[in-house]
């Protein structure tokens, strides 16, 4: 391992299980240069990357590095009350968050005038939906070709009076913090770091714990499917041959 | 391959194949595109369908909400088709000027959909001039290789056809002849290159091609709506031909759908 | 065949290669003591570097590669192409074999049209350029362009060109190979489609220690049912 991961927290069995179910599928949008679509819950968001390619508009071009630009979108049909189609402000704020991490991930300065177009389509949001998105986006970048120095991953986890659980309930209720995180791989460096309620100094150490736990967890999920597809892409010509 | 911008050579060899009958994914000019569908992959839809017409993929979803009525149809329900070209489906898309028309497919396929009478927009109706229901169907083509008014119709078809049979569920008790599919009407789109005509034209024909036409045929052979596109010219014989091939395919598709 | 055991060298990005002292080389960088891929690729080990020779990415201009692009435009004194890359090349009216006066330009080559050309210069920005006057290199006519995946070069190339020899036998198809991933291809449109199954053969199984061997059962299967 690269780095010791810092965590001394384990992952319970009913955490392990809830992570497991996270589905994968790398490649679904042929026309994009690398996708990728993951499920877990009651999420389900599509990412797909063109680039690096020649940037539009041309008067947003960076002639020192390759610009990255991020486009979150939920489908009207993605929560129970229909949503207006078009940007919010909360997906224009998502855009940014996981553009900002994934800049982190990536070596811009090797793609002068360029940019690097990462776009997500969300068909069922729920909580965690950010972290999944995130690892989504990795996956995609690594379908591309696009050099990374690490794969994102990430977890999630609600505090309350019963202490830290990754596996998220289906709505929040006031009692309940949800801690967002997305990480550099297994390491201890975070990328991403939302709070949403509120955190005593107490539960944020033990809850990071707890999340990068779970991303480590993820991380492992990530290579092994990357490292399956790519394998299974090599021999499916196998079975049609014999 | 790249639609869009394709080259003179690639767009000449294209043209010659044609003239021997074939096409660039080996098909004759008559053939559709595999199509698949699979319902339920969206748990906060009133239904849902990801469907596949050779590459090009959309997931679509219905969702029902109360509303007011347009003023001057005070006792009609509402069904909004919205298609959305999102950008991920095209390296063109995001460019914006070679992208297809969301507007008109969306209002091309309202029309298929109302010309074959399968939603009772009277039926939609709660309390006149108050409220309605409005029946939302929202397509998301997430790749894109041509015809998205086939993909898209077909997607409205097989949502409307998942609640068919529990409009109580969705509507409220009594509601059960709103939604009437027994017209089975089924689009077919039709591209013209040279003298040539094309069924389900892929991303790359569309860039070649000029007119299109888009036929809705029902289960008695019997065609609903006519919709050109797309400059160019269609001549009567064309026409002929269109219909024709588009009866065979219409028939195909039925039978996988219903 | 198993292919699994031919991917135990596929790395992906985050994976530490190598052993200690070993030099980071092409795909990787240096993290602390650890040599890191950063890109998915196969490692190659030569001598005391790592590297990682990538599967996947765009095509980026080499000076001396020789490529084929379309024309996306023209002035009157030059042509710009598209390179299936993210920067295009700049071709001027003088480096072409044909005497082009000021204007004349899209007389000669217009937007659509194909060539084989060689990159002269690309500066540190990706400025490049290319000229159309050298041995080998001239304007494409008939066949057709395909695009592959440019990291599988070498991989069609072959080691002294044996597998484009292969291709090119087998079919009686003129091809030609660029080094950004755009092929031209022409000959009998039987022949052509044989010539996009091998090349989608190779790029699937590019990890395949057989692939020649490979290749040579397809052409075998395919003259068996021609």
């Amino acid at each position: 391992m690269a780095q010791d991961p810092h965590s001394s927290y384990e992952l319970t069995d009913s955490d392990t299980r809830w992570i497991e179910q996270m589905e994968m599928k790398i490649g679904r949008i042929g026309r994009a240069d690398g996708s990728c679509q993951v499920k877990l819950g009651g999420n389900n968001v599509i990412c797909a990357v063109y680039g690096p390619r020649e940037v539009y508009p041309r008067h947003l071009q960076d002639s020192l590095k390759a610009i990255v630009q991020c486009k979150y979108n939920l489908a009207p049909f993605s929560s129970q009350e229909r949503k207006r189609p078009g940007p919010d402000r909360r997906s224009t704020e998502i855009s940014r968050i996981l553009g900002e991490a994934l800049e982190e991930v990536m070596f811009v300065q090797r793609y002068p005038k360029t940019s690097i177009d990462i776009y997500f389509e969300v068909m069922e949001a729920s909580i965690g939906i950010r972290w999944l998105s995130l690892v989504a986006a990795s996956m995609a970048l690594v379908d591309a070709g696009i050099p990374i120095k690490e794969l994102a991953s990430g977890c999630s986890v609600v505090v309350d009076g019963s202490g830290p659980s990754i596996e998220p309930p289906s709505e929040l209720s006031p009692e309940q913090t949800l801690v967002e995180v997305g990480t550099l791989g297994d390491s201890d460096k975070f990328i991403m770091f939302q709070v949403d309620g509120g955190l005593s100094q107490d539960d944020m150490s033990q809850t990071m714990d707890v999340a990068q736990a779970g991303s480590k967890m993820v991380y492992d999920m990530q290579k092994e499917m990357i490292r399956g597809h790519f394998a299974q892409l090599s021999e499916s010509d196998e079975e049609v041959g014999q | 391959m790249n639609g869009g911008e394709i080259s003179s050579l690639n767009r000449s060899f294209l043209l010659g194949l044609l003239d021997d009958g074939r096409r660039s994914d080996g098909r004759t000019l008559e053939e559709s595109r595999p199509l698949t569908m699979s319902t339920n992959v969206v748990s906060t839809a009133e239904a849902s369908v990801e469907i596949n017409l050779g590459n090009t993929l959309a997931i679509a979803g219905l969702k029902v909400s109360k509303g007011a009525p347009y003023p001057d149809r005070p006792s009609e329900g509402v069904l909004n088709v919205n298609i959305e070209l999102c950008p991920m489906a095209s390296p063109d898309f995001e460019l914006g000027p070679l992208k297809p028309d969301a507007i008109e497919l969306s209002r091309t396929i309202e029309r298929g959909l109302h010309d074959a009478n399968v939603i009772d927009l009277n039926g939609l109706c709660i309390e006149e001039g108050e409220m309605v229901w409005v029946v939302y169907i929202d397509i998301y083509a997430l790749n894109f290789d041509g015809n998205l008014q086939d993909a898209g119709f077909l997607a409205c078809l097989k949502l409307l056809s998942e609640i068919e049979g529990r409009q109580d569920e969705v509507f409220g008790e009594g509601s059960s002849n709103i939604i009437d599919l027994s017209a089975r009407p089924i689009s077919v789109t039709m591209l013209k290159i040279d003298e040539h005509i094309l069924m389900d034209p892929s991303d790359e024909e569309e860039s070649t091609g000029s007119a299109r036409m888009t036929v809705t045929v029902d289960s008695e052979d019997n065609v609903r709506t006519v919709h050109k596109s797309k400059g160019g010219q269609f001549d009567g014989d064309d026409v002929i031909r269109c219909v024709r091939m588009a009866k065979v395919v219409a028939q195909q598709r039925r039978d996988q759908m219903f | 065949m198993n292919g699994s055991e031919d991917v135990t060298d596929l790395v992906v990005p985050g994976d530490t290669l190598g052993e200690e002292g070993m030099v980071p080389g092409y795909g990787t960088i240096k993290r602390g003591d650890d040599i890191i891929s950063t890109r998915i690729g196969l490692v190659s080990v030569r001598g005391n570097t790592v590297n990682v020779i990538p599967i996947r990415g765009k095509y980026l201009p080499r000076r001396d590669d020789l490529v084929i692009g379309t024309v996306r435009e023209y002035s009157n004194t030059n042509w710009s192409f598209d390179l299936n890359s993210p920067y295009t090349a700049f071709l001027h009216f003088k480096d072409v074999p044909w005497d082009v006066d000021f204007g004349e330009t899209g007389e000669y080559l217009s937007v659509g049209d194909a060539a084989i050309l060689r990159i002269t210069d690309v500066d540190v920005r990706y400025r490049t350029t290319v000229v159309l006057n050298g041995p080998g290199l001239k304007k494409l006519n008939g066949g057709r362009l395909v695009k592959i995946n440019p990291t599988m070069v070498p991989l069609v190339i072959g080691k002294n060109g044996s597998m484009i020899s292969v291709l090119k036998g087998a079919t009686s198809c003129r091809i030609f190979i660029g080094q950004n991933g755009v092929l031209w291809v022409d000959g009998e449109p039987e022949d052509v489609d044989l010539v996009l199954g091998a090349l989608d053969l190779i790029e699937r199984r590019c990890y395949s220690k057989q692939l020649n061997k490979e290749i040579e059962l397809y052409f075998a299967d395919a003259r068996m049912f021609h």
